[in-house]
């Protein structure tokens, strides 16, 4: 049970340096600061549009078919 | 694609699902971009910086991304970002596209090549393996170095006076171009003969690197959890200040451009218009996410003052400028020589794969140009025997060898601009296109908040291309000086001679095939136009005993630098035989005729099967594999391994009438299916069956109980139906032996996967292989569980 206690304690010793350590790091620098709001922002953006495309992949519908004849039309007239 | 004269219908194979285009995506992406852009943006940028880079560049890469999904939704053909411009603003703007593509991809190719070599000599020179060409050629080494000096180049390649003496950089640089250039030589050669896989294969190899990343990727993450003083490495974030993300952006843009080539594929991609926006995007968000992960990794990779690093980590690691990503990380593995081997065979692999892919795209856009006359006709010259665009591959070939010359940061710097500038175009595009045929195209996926995405693209990537000045001035010599000759070739040259293309969205109107009355489907594979007609009798005995509807199918498999969708055009020479074999059987007998271009023959087929619900294959087989590796033949193998129906392999069965019948029995289904067969191609006058089975230790079977079975159920009589039982322990020489007095053999298959068989073979196709006489052998398709489980 000594033992015991003794492991418990040095692990939450470990615990809260590792979590001061982590603290000092951030706030030690305003430029680290930025650029971890700006690191978890763009990876936040980057997934959430990602996950949004892909969901409306599909739904979206506007096409007549009978326009094909004109839009080989226009292309054929840009092409010439 | 249906020609009213000729009653023969062309067809393209869709073989790519999602999981292959976006590993395609990936693999061209994961090249050489994140194992040299980290060591270089690193110096510029400092550690948080090169994360940041990653990040952002990424973000930049979405709004891109979303752009070609949109037009490649719309508009899901082979051609990417030249049909885009094609489509938006007509022939200049397309020229211009194709021009640039062209050139980013060979700057591309030209970037793996370099990389690779330079991993590569770098590893050889820590095991002390070069030190033969540092005694033999160190004369050589100093005249060119020297030479190099006075012309002021070599100081791009050494950082400072140090590196020189403790890692001896500068005796190393012919021989690393020397690599660079064989490497890239080999690799055009590969592409010359055609014979580069894409699709399955490619993805299996792109899934190893991503593997390989994401676990370098984790174990930072690990790291930094155990020993949270590696986060120090951090500090100073921006060393340099912001304004050299823009640069250090601009560099690693590269590593972002792979998926323009899951725009190209769109001729391959089974349905496209949903597969391809989804991998699109898919792509860049993986990527991302690997780079960031491993760009962390990078800088937390060691701690100052441990392993040999004196100074703040950055610092050293910028020192390798771009081999520092392979430095830092093999001092994460246990032992340095592991670590180097693990980071060098990771790079090796990423580095070939991708310049192959760029290769076969930069080929695919000059070849792009010379088939709409943009540049001379040559250019879309096909070679006779490999049916590849040699003109196109040479002049491709000879861009990235001089290219390849350059310094390592220069060529990742003027590919990133060309990029840069083709995005920009495609960014134009998707707002022009959207703008004047929103209403009209048929759009598998439109942009959100559109036109915001594409507008922030527009403004953010010349900000890029600007700021790229800070890290490399060559790179603003390079790419303009292309745009120019560009601008030039097209107002003299093409501008007159220009060839309007085919309908680029004449997709929309293809013809979907007409089902018959009957609702078994027979497919014959024809290839060889000498037993195309002894093919076609045997299948109609087939035929009328099943009330079959059947489809005459010959597969043209096309070269990687060819666009399916241009197949039809130029890879039918030589192919005459079979065309007219095909259109002289058709008004005979009631068949469909069908020619499809695919990349690889037995996929193509395989795809057609599953395509078209097929529910027998038919194929003629010429006696021999010429690869001993195979057992029956290259097609034939994966053909019967993988085809989700029946299957019936035809060796010199002219139009004979088959009297004696000999159907080895083991007592499986093919087995079942074999009596079937030979009981429809038996002379049904005078023909006899006899069932016969090879009983020792090992194998006992009791034929008789069997042939009651098969007698009640193939209604056959007593006479007509005989077995034969035979003790013997040489199974395969005791049929040969019996075989000698039958007019014909019917075997059945082994099940046994493709790797199986390549140990050895198994009975049947021993038998096959010795035996002289007319042959068949078939194969049932076997009930998969979910088959049983919807079966009421």
């Amino acid at each position: 049970m000594y033992f015991y206690f003794i492991y418990i304690d040095r692990y939450i010793d470990k615990c809260q340096y590792h979590l001061i350590t982590f603290f000092i790091f951030i706030f030690m620098d305003f430029n680290t600061i930025i650029g971890l709001i700006i690191l978890f922002f763009s990876i936040f953006i980057i997934t959430f549009l990602t996950i949004i495309s892909i969901s409306r992949i599909n739904k979206i519908s506007k096409f007549n078919p009978s326009n094909a004849r004109e839009i080989k039309r226009k292309i054929h007239e840009r092409s010439k | 694609m249906k020609d009213q004269n000729n009653k023969i219908t062309s067809e393209l194979s869709r073989e790519l699902n999602l999981f292959h285009i976006t590993m395609m995506g990936l693999g061209m992406m994961i090249g050489a971009g994140i194992f040299i852009g980290v060591g270089n943006s690193i110096s510029y940028a400092g550690p948080g910086g090169v994360v940041l880079t990653f990040t952002l560049n990424g973000l930049l890469a979405i709004f891109t991304a979303m752009s070609y999904a949109e037009l490649s939704s719309a508009i899901p053909k082979a051609g990417g970002a030249y049909n885009f411009a094609r489509i938006g603003f007509g022939k200049g703007t397309s020229f211009i596209a194709g021009w640039m593509e062209w050139f980013a991809s060979s700057l591309a190719g030209s970037l793996y090549a370099v990389t690779f070599s330079e991993y590569v000599v770098r590893f050889f020179d820590d095991l002390n393996l070069l030190n033969w060409y540092k005694v033999n050629f160190m004369a050589l080494e100093k005249l060119t170095n020297k030479f190099l000096y006075n012309l002021g180049i070599l100081k791009y390649y050494i950082s400072s006076p140090e590196l020189v003496e403790i890692y001896n950089i500068d005796e190393l640089i012919l021989f690393e171009k020397i690599v660079a250039i064989l490497i890239a030589v080999i690799f055009l050669y590969i592409n010359f003969r055609g014979a580069s896989e894409t699709g399955k294969i490619g993805a299996l190899f792109t899934f190893g690197q991503i593997l390989f990343l994401v676990i370098i990727g984790l174990v930072g993450i690990i790291v930094t959890v155990i020993d949270p003083e590696r986060l120090n490495n951090f500090k100073p974030f921006m060393p340099n200040g912001w304004i050299k993300l823009l640069a250090t952006m601009g560099l690693t843009y590269v590593a972002f451009e792979g998926y323009e080539v899951i725009a190209q594929a769109g001729d391959e991609t089974i349905n496209p218009k949903k597969n391809l926006p989804k991998a699109i995007l898919l792509s860049v968000l993986i990527v991302t996410l690997i780079y960031v992960s491993v760009a962390f990794t990078t800088v937390v990779s060691v701690k100052m003052g441990k392993q040999g690093v004196n100074i703040p980590v950055w610092q050293w690691i910028s020192q390798y400028k771009q081999e520092g990503f392979g430095e830092a990380i093999s001092k994460l593995m246990p032992y340095k020589n592991l670590g180097n081997i693990i980071v060098t065979l990771a790079v090796i692999c990423a580095s070939t794969s991708a310049l192959n892919a760029t290769i076969y795209s930069a080929t695919r856009s000059s070849y792009a140009l010379g088939r709409d006359r943009m540049l001379p006709k040559s250019f879309s010259k096909i070679s006779r025997k490999n049916k590849t665009p040699y003109i196109a591959l040479l002049s491709t070939g000879i861009i990235i060898i001089c290219v390849a010359l350059l310094p390592t940061h220069h060529v990742a710097a003027s590919a990133s601009f060309m990029f840069l500038c083709l995005f920009f175009l495609v960014n134009i595009c998707v707002i022009k296109i959207r703008r004047d045929m929103g209403d009209e195209l048929h759009y598998g996926f439109l942009i959100p908040l559109f036109p915001l995405f594409p507008i922030l693209a527009i403004i953010l990537q010349p900000l890029l291309i600007f700021e790229l000045r800070e890290v490399s001035k060559i790179s603003w010599i390079i790419a303009p000086s292309w745009l120019i000759i560009g601008f030039i070739v097209y107002f003299i040259y093409s501008k007159k001679r220009i060839i309007p293309s085919e309908d680029e969205i004449h997709i929309l109107e293809e013809e979907k095939a007409t089902s018959g009355d009957s609702n078994y489907h027979i497919m014959v594979s024809v290839s060889n136009p000498k037993n195309v007609y002894n093919l076609v009798t045997n299948t109609y005995k087939i035929c009328k005993a099943k009330n079959a509807k059947v489809e005459l199918l010959h597969m043209v498999p096309v070269p990687i630098q060819v666009t399916l969708h241009d197949a039809e055009k130029y890879i039918l020479e030589g192919k005459e035989g079979i065309v007219e074999a095909m259109l002289y059987l058709a008004p005979l007998f009631p068949l469909s005729t069908t020619i499809r271009y695919c990349r690889n023959i037995a996929r193509g087929i395989v795809n057609a099967i599953k395509e078209k619900k097929i529910d027998m294959l038919i194929m003629g087989w010429h006696g021999k594999s010429k690869k001993y590796w195979y057992s029956l033949g290259s097609t034939i193998d994966p053909v019967i391994e993988r085809s989700p129906c029946n299957v019936v392999i035809m060796k010199d069965c002219a139009n004979k009438k088959f009297k004696n019948i000999l159907v080895p029995i083991s007592g499986g289904p093919n087995s079942i299916f074999a009596l079937e067969i030979a009981n429809i191609i038996l002379d049904k006058k005078e023909g006899k069956i006899t069932a016969l089975t090879v009983n020792n230790e090992n194998h006992q079977f009791d034929l008789k109980k069997f042939i009651e079975k098969q007698k009640e159920r193939l209604n056959l009589s007593s006479k007509t139906l005989k077995s034969n039982t035979i003790i013997s322990n040489d199974t395969v020489n005791s049929i040969l032996e019996e075989a000698n007095n039958y007019d014909i053999i019917i075997l059945g298959s082994t099940y046994k996967n493709f790797i199986f068989q390549m140990t050895g073979n198994t009975i049947p196709e021993k038998i096959a292989k010795k035996y002289e006489k007319p042959l068949i052998m078939v194969k049932s398709v076997r009930k998969k569980l979910r088959d049983f489980l919807n079966t009421k």
